[in-house]
């Protein structure tokens, strides 16, 4: 131990303490970025998920309201056409997807008010707490994804950290401008392609 | 008692007058014996007085205060089958199993507790309990002997009742504190800080999970401005996990609740103290809306 101290007190310790400084706050600050990045993308795929999920509820949903009555098909007619390709679409058609989704919903909701018996059975109970449920996490998912990109931005802005995020090429992800209500606003063109 | 400590005086008086006026030794030895033997059975006496008053009081009274307050619940009229009730059992604790399922605490190695309460409301099963945690820790001296010391691990009241939403990881809301043990201890563990969104919240509590997208699947911004409240009323150290789809939270007091009080008199402030304190870990149910079931836990 005595020797290690002897060591580190002559010119050639300090310097070769200051490499093992410099690489091991290197290697900190490398990996710091490298977990965020992992978070953000856990996050992004979470929200692909979790729309894929809201999907196949509402297209449950428009399936309820098209066996209760015969007047009401086309919602879930088009539901199911769009869902049964959804995988397989690119990340535009995805988007595209995404959005008619949300214009189904609404009038899903308002074709529901014609129908009280309806939102009184069981079978409407559950799938409105199920849609909810999907909904919180979706709104979860974004939150982290948002959380993450902000501290790695942040991350990406401040010194000494830029000078090493720059040198290691990691760049500044954009954030989902989308609020709770509206979903439309998601860009999630650019995100499915990984911009 | 007040009888037990006269009859105690008069002895010790009696002690004391024959010191005063008798020589004879063997007198005042007979006395001082029968004056201290009677006075040590005296207070035994009064201990058991004590003890039965207080079992008495939490067996009938508080015992009587929870049942009354599960009768008079008004159940929600479009959910038929809404079950609610509640024991209390003033003997019992929560289990030391389940504590360390709710990681909150270190390590320890004596648990004693009191005044265990458990029950239904609507889909929510819930328990707490008073607790008082101890480890048992040995040092050695500079002399090389061995010593041991009990430290307070916690001490205070535990509450658990299942959580409304399902989720596999482990999150965490602790004091925010720089050195804060319990930080440090879950983050050997794996468990990693995350902000939330809500400034105050994060200001009061240091939030830690292993799943970053869950916590804030738990931790709702209702939620969380239901947990600021009750750490404000609660007045002690609140800490809270949620794991296996259970919410486990500790608050950390001296204080026994809820316990009848042998010398004061006033039995009614008494009783709306404890009904009050019964009232903070009940409501929780329902402010934190843990009845709001997510069908996939039905």
């Amino acid at each position: 131990m005595e020797t290690i101290v002897q060591f580190l007190l002559t010119p050639t310790g300090i310097l070769v303490a200051g490499i093992v400084l410099v690489i091991l706050i290197l290697v900190g600050t490398y990996n710091r970025f490298v977990s965020l990045r992992n978070r953000v993308e856990e996050a992004f795929r979470a929200i692909d998920a979790y729309l894929e999920q809201r999907f196949d509820q509402l297209t449950k949903l428009a399936d309820a309201i098209a066996s209760y009555t015969d007047h009401e098909k086309d919602t879930h007619t088009r539901l199911a056409k769009i869902r049964s390709g959804y995988r397989e679409m690119s990340p535009d058609e995805k988007v595209q997807a995404a959005n008619e989704v949300e214009g189904l919903e609404s009038k899903m909701r308002v074709q529901i008010e014609r129908y009280p018996e309806l939102k009184a059975t069981e079978v409407y109970k559950d799938l409105t707490k199920a849609i909810n449920d999907i909904e919180e996490k979706l709104s979860a998912s974004r939150r982290s994804y948002n959380a993450n990109v902000y501290k790695f931005n942040t991350k990406l802005q401040h010194f000494p950290t830029n000078i090493i995020g720059l040198i290691m090429g990691f760049k500044k992800t954009e954030m989902f401008k989308a609020t709770e209500e509206k979903r439309q606003d998601v860009d999630l063109r650019g995100r499915l392609r990984g911009e | 008692m007040l009888r037990n400590g006269i009859i105690g005086l008069i002895l010790w008086g009696l002690l004391f007058l024959s010191l005063l006026y008798n020589q004879s030794s063997s007198l005042t030895g007979t006395m001082l014996a029968i004056a201290f033997f009677g006075s040590c059975i005296l207070l035994g006496l009064s201990f058991r007085g004590v003890n039965e008053f207080r079992h008495n009081y939490s067996r009938k009274l508080v015992g009587g205060m929870v049942t009354t307050l599960f009768k008079n619940i008004t159940p929600p009229v479009d959910e038929p089958d809404y079950k609610y009730y509640a024991h209390f059992r003033p003997g019992y604790n929560v289990s030391g199993l389940d504590i360390r399922r709710s990681q909150l605490v270190g390590d320890f190695t004596d648990l004693e507790g009191e005044d265990y309460t458990s029950g239904k409301i609507g889909l929510t099963t819930f328990e707490f309990s008073e607790i008082d945690l101890q480890r048992e820790e040995t040092y050695t001296d500079k002399d090389g002997k061995e010593h041991k010391k009990i430290k307070k691990v916690f001490k205070g009241i535990v509450f658990i009742a299942d959580f409304h939403k399902d989720f596999q990881g482990e999150t965490f809301l602790v004091r925010k504190k720089l050195l804060g043990k319990d930080k440090w201890r879950l983050r050997t563990q794996g468990v990693f800080t995350i902000e939330l969104e809500d400034d105050d919240f994060n200001s009061a509590f240091q939030a830690m999970t292993t799943n970053d997208i869950e916590a804030r699947y738990i931790l709702s911004s209702n939620l969380m401005r239901k947990i600021m409240e009750f750490n404000n009323r609660a007045k002690g150290g609140v800490k809270i996990s949620f794991i296996d789809s259970k919410m486990y939270l500790f608050t950390e007091t001296n204080k026994n609740h809820f316990e009848g009080k042998f010398f004061e008199n006033n039995d009614k402030k008494t009783l709306n103290q404890i009904y009050t304190d019964f009232m903070l870990y009940f409501d929780i149910v329902e402010e934190f809306r843990l009845n709001r079931r997510i069908w996939s836990k039905e």
